[in-house]
């Protein structure tokens, strides 16, 4: 299967080596100008560029926003007994490979005998290579300096630096021709370009998923795109990790990123009723995975089924009503006007109310909860429906920034609001409906939620 | 149908086990403890309004989802006597709830039996005395997973101090290596803190920082009021409140100040008995103490996953774990 | 398309008060694209008023239907015995398929749910914006591609009342000077001179001004001379 690799990186050559270790093979687009469309899902993409057409089953972005090597590039041999500054996360933070790139570079200067002055404000270790190059340069006689705050001043005509670092307690003066100091790392226009072509979604400096911890370091909104960025890796088994895993990632059977192919998610699926889709690409754009494609023949959309991770957010939005999750087994509950329906978020709400089960064993009788894909599955007619046959509602979904799928939560909560206003407007009690969001990992805060609730 | 063993029932293990048994996979999880979910299981969210990364919901539900899978079946109170055989066909000696028994037919192990937090390695030093008001970063994780609307801890502290690197990074008598996690997870927990208790005092007394997030994490962290006073390693004083003895660099002179808790950052250890558990499985160790693979783990049919192996975050021990499953089952 | 908003509930359950078998028309089309009328927001208003009902212990029985559009007879046709039963219907159709209805239903009582507001364009998912007021007589060849009578909040046809600051209307710091734009865009096409053309005072006889309007397609008919 082919594997597209869109992006001029230090990492490129060691990913095709890998991929076609695996079984893949591996097509470079180096320059990302040259691509000019981009369509399809997971396993059958097409990626097209002014040369030509390709199909491919997976993409992996590794464009980095910086300079290789930054001090291996620049820095020039000093004459004389000038220091040899290196000059790090300034005046932002520093990719994490400078790193490597500037302790290699030290210890080498440091060896020829120079002095050499290693500035920055954050350590940064991953695995023993970083750990070993610094205990190599410290003794080799580098001269580390943790800053708090930094200015440099440059002559432009003799090129001398001044440069004052505060480390909180004291200031120490520098100056030296000598300086590295690499520009600061800021993400491209090139990212914006391709984040927009293959329509992922950004966080907000327009990197595609940075440090998202609980989306796995290579993962993007969309199925089947991959995003090795290796400005945040410093070690390189850390790099040979993120590799092993999108490798395993691309592997893996049903493609949902993290869902485990757990029976029944297996019939999950969205479907949508050609009758009534007004055709309005409202769920288009509201889908976080780009799982929607217009279906022009037919002019309805179409659910792309390796690209959907059944979030249900195309089913709360749907003005038409036209778009279902496949069909489950409705659950026979405990229909009460003192009965609290929890609809919980199966990636937080679910344990955390699993948690309480015996906390609050008496109460659970009157309570029924229901999980549902995401917050996002929630609208404000399934709630108001729900209040016909239920006293409350409780809607649980993950934190801001926790959500799977980005704004799941967010939307629920924003028709938990609507449905509150709703029931003010109509004289009825606004109470008997509340969001929380919260992890499975504070349950007793759920519990006061609870009893709050049930009085 | 293939018969898999993982050693260790923390996040490293259940992810394994779940990929596995998913993929109709048989699994036996073997769990020393009392239960399965190793140290994860006791941490909390450290979410505020928003999430804080921390990676812990990373293991929402599994411990819930691997005990009630069929395809694993768990044998807590269990502890790895022998392992015989070899690949495709391992046997295992087990002291368990029954007394000892023999487990056979294995067509792997996975080793994944996590770390030890300094507290549990040390013993009540005047580096970490045993009192009220002085906990450990593992304790104040039990207390955030337990708080609920009105607090975290019993009474609202009016200063708190977070001592980094405790444990780690000297190596006269600690770990020579950097952790990885603890000025991640205690920077995180300082956020809650620091929504529960708006007044107080909390001061980082560290020696390195660690990169945590991108962006101006720790200059965030400043604008909410949060000290940090780069020092030397700290010595404690016990006592009602107990007292923290630092010296700044270039100062001169040891200051003294006390507080009303003091938090002790540990990081990750070796675990106590990877000596014993090197010998069993055919593992080496590495010059930190931790497990290391001697031959490749498609080659012996023992792969390692989790802090087993070395200090990582959540996330990377998940990652790690999904990724050995998908190897294993690559091979079935 | 056509965009309107949902009036106000308050509204709705004033005029629905004392009815006990309402049907709920939704429409297919532009009002469920505007999300002010389709199905969904039907459903919504029928399982409020549900509720608000039950809470004062007054009978009620809410039904939806969803014809694909209220503005050509033969949907209504196709569920014409869904509404036999009704004390009222209320439409949710734009003010052309609220007055359908009531033609094609007469005797019953046919109340409006929503306010047609304007012919607009989608933004962004939730957000609506006027581009056109019908005038019947199209100028935009010398505008740019932007239109001075649904755009400038005076409908002024040769150039701006002076009163904008930054590109915004005086009336309303989020309105956009109509003449701002079409100056933007005559420059970025290079026809900058268009604006020296004079526009004659318009004649509004083809727009509402001169009274209901119909449109004949003379070729599509057989019983006249084209």
């Amino acid at each position: 299967m082919n594997v597209a690799i869109l992006g001029k990186s230090q990492v490129n050559d060691l990913l095709e080596k890998k991929l076609s270790e695996e079984g893949f093979t591996p097509c470079r687009v180096e320059c990302l100008e040259d691509i000019t469309g981009f369509s399809g899902e997971r396993l059958d993409y097409i990626v097209r560029t002014t040369g030509q057409t390709v199909k491919v089953g997976h993409v992996i972005v590794t464009e980095e926003p910086v300079c290789e090597k930054p001090f291996s590039n620049h820095y020039r041999v000093t004459v004389g007994n000038e220091p040899v500054v290196f000059i790090l996360d300034y005046p932002s933070e520093s990719p994490a490979h400078y790193t490597v790139d500037a302790l290699e570079n030290a210890i080498k200067l440091a060896r020829r005998r120079k002095q050499v002055f290693y500035l920055s404000r954050f350590m940064r270790t991953a695995g023993y290579q970083t750990e070993n190059l610094y205990k190599e340069a410290r003794n080799a006689g580098v001269t580390f300096i943790k800053y708090l705050s930094l200015e440099i001043a440059c002559d432009t005509e003799t090129g001398l630096y001044r440069i004052m670092a505060d480390d909180g307690y004291d200031a120490l003066k520098l100056e030296s021709t000598a300086v590295i100091k690499p520009e600061s790392s800021t993400a491209s226009e090139k990212m914006d370009r391709i984040a927009r072509l293959l329509r992922l979604k950004c966080n907000e400096d327009s990197s595609v998923n940075d440090d998202r911890s609980f989306l796995f370091p290579t993962l993007t909104s969309r199925n089947g795109i991959y995003f090795i960025h290796s400005s945040t890796i410093t070690a390189e088994t850390e790099l040979q990790d993120r590799i092993a895993f999108t490798i395993s990632e691309m592997k893996e059977r049903t493609g949902h990123g993290l869902a485990d192919a757990a029976a029944g998610k297996e019939a999950k699926g969205i479907e949508i009723d050609a009758g009534k889709c007004a055709f309005c690409y409202t769920c288009f754009r509201a889908c976080p995975h780009s799982a929607m494609a217009p279906d022009y023949e037919n002019s309805v959309m179409k659910n792309l089924g390796n690209g959907c991770q059944t979030c249900g957010i195309c089913v709360s939005v749907c003005p038409a009503d036209a778009v279902k999750m496949k069909a489950e087994k409705p659950v026979d509950g405990v229909k009460a006007p003192n009965a609290l329906k929890i609809l919980c978020c199966e990636n937080s709400g679910k344990a955390a109310a699993q948690m309480l089960k015996h906390e609050l064993a008496g109460l659970f009788e009157r309570i029924e909860t229901v999980p549902v894909s995401c917050g996002g599955e929630i609208s404000v007619e399934t709630i108001t429906a729900d209040l016909k046959h239920y006293g409350k509602v409780l809607v649980l979904t993950c934190m801001d920034d926790a959500c799977k799928h980005f704004e799941g939560n967010k939307r629920a909560a924003r028709f938990v609001e609507k449905t509150k206003a709703l029931l003010a407007a109509s004289g009825l009690d606004e109470k008997r409906v509340e969001c929380m969001k919260l992890s499975h990992a504070m349950p007793m805060a759920l519990r006061d939620q609870i009893l709050e609730m049930m009085g | 149908m293939s018969h898999i063993l993982i050693i260790g029932g923390g996040v490293a293990g259940c992810t394994a086990a779940m990929e596995l048994a998913n993929s109709g996979v048989q699994v036996t999880l073997l769990e020393s403890s009392e239960r399965i979910g190793g140290k994860v299981r006791a941490y909390g969210c450290k979410a505020t309004d928003r999430c804080n990364n921390c990676g812990v919901c990373l293991a929402a539900g599994l411990w819930d989802k691997v005990e009630q899978h069929p395809g694993i079946s768990i044998m807590t109170g269990s502890t790895l006597k022998d392992v015989m055989g070899a690949k495709g066909n391992f046997r295992v000696l087990v002291d368990g709830q029954v007394g000892r028994s023999t487990l056979a037919g294995f067509e792997s192990i996975i080793v994944t039996t996590g770390f030890d937090t300094f507290s549990s390695v040390s013993s009540g030093s005047v580096e970490h005395p045993v009192q009220a008001g002085i906990i450990s970063g593992y304790r104040l994780e039990e207390l955030l997973a337990g708080r609920d609307k009105a607090g975290i801890l019993p009474e609202a502290p009016s200063s708190i101090a977070f001592i980094q690197c405790h444990g780690s990074r000297d190596i006269h008598e600690k770990a020579p290596y950097c952790s990885r996690v603890c000025c991640g997870y205690s920077t995180r927990a300082a956020k809650v803190l620091r929504q529960y208790y708006p007044s107080a005092d909390i001061t980082f007394f560290y020696m390195d920082l660690q990169r945590v997030e991108a962006g101006s994490y720790f200059d965030t962290l400043q604008k909410d009021n949060i000290e940090f006073v780069r020092c030397r390693p700290v010595k404690i004083i016990p006592g009602k409140p107990a007292k923290v003895a630092f010296e700044k660099p270039g100062a001169g002179g040891v200051t003294e100040r006390a507080f009303d808790l003091i938090v002790l950052s540990e990081g990750i250890h070796p675990a106590a008995d990877n000596d014993r558990l090197a010998e069993l499985c055919m593992l080496g160790i590495d010059e930190n103490g931790f497990l290391k693979p001697v031959k490749d783990g498609k080659t012996a049919g023992i792969y390692l996953a989790g802090c087993a192996s070395g200090p990582k975050r959540i996330e990377e021990v998940r990652a790690e774990a999904l990724t050995t499953a998908r190897q294993l089952l690559a091979e079935i | 398309m056509i965009v309107a908003e949902q009036k106000p509930l308050e509204e709705i359950s004033k005029s629905l008060e004392g009815f006990e078998n309402i049907v709920i028309a939704a429409c297919g089309t532009c009002v469920t694209v505007c999300m002010a009328g389709g199905e969904k927001e039907a459903l919504k208003l029928a399982s409020v008023l549900e509720l608000n009902r039950a809470e004062q212990a007054v009978p009620v029985k809410v039904k939806v239907v969803t014809p694909k559009r209220q503005c050509d007879v033969e949907f209504l046709d196709d569920m014409a015995e869904e509404f036999g039963g009704a004390d009222v219907i209320l439409s949710m159709g734009c003010g052309a398929g609220v007055q359908f209805m009531a033609e094609r239903f007469r005797g019953k009582l046919v109340l409006p749910g929503i306010n047609t507001k304007f012919i607009g364009v989608a933004r962004e998912i939730g957000v609506w914006t006027e581009m056109c007021q019908g005038c019947g007589a199209c100028i935009l060849e010398k505008t740019g591609g932007v239109c001075p009578v649904a755009r400038c909040s005076k409908s002024n046809f040769n150039g701006p009342c002076g009163g904008s600051m930054d590109g915004k209307c005086e009336i309303d710091p989020n309105v956009d000077c109509g003449w701002q734009l079409i100056y933007d865009r005559l420059k970025e096409l290079d026809r900058v001179e268009k604006l020296y053309e004079i526009v004659e005072p318009k004649d509004w006889r083809s727009s509402r001004d001169g009274g209901p309007r119909s449109v004949e397609k003379k070729e599509m008919r057989l019983d006249t001379d084209i």
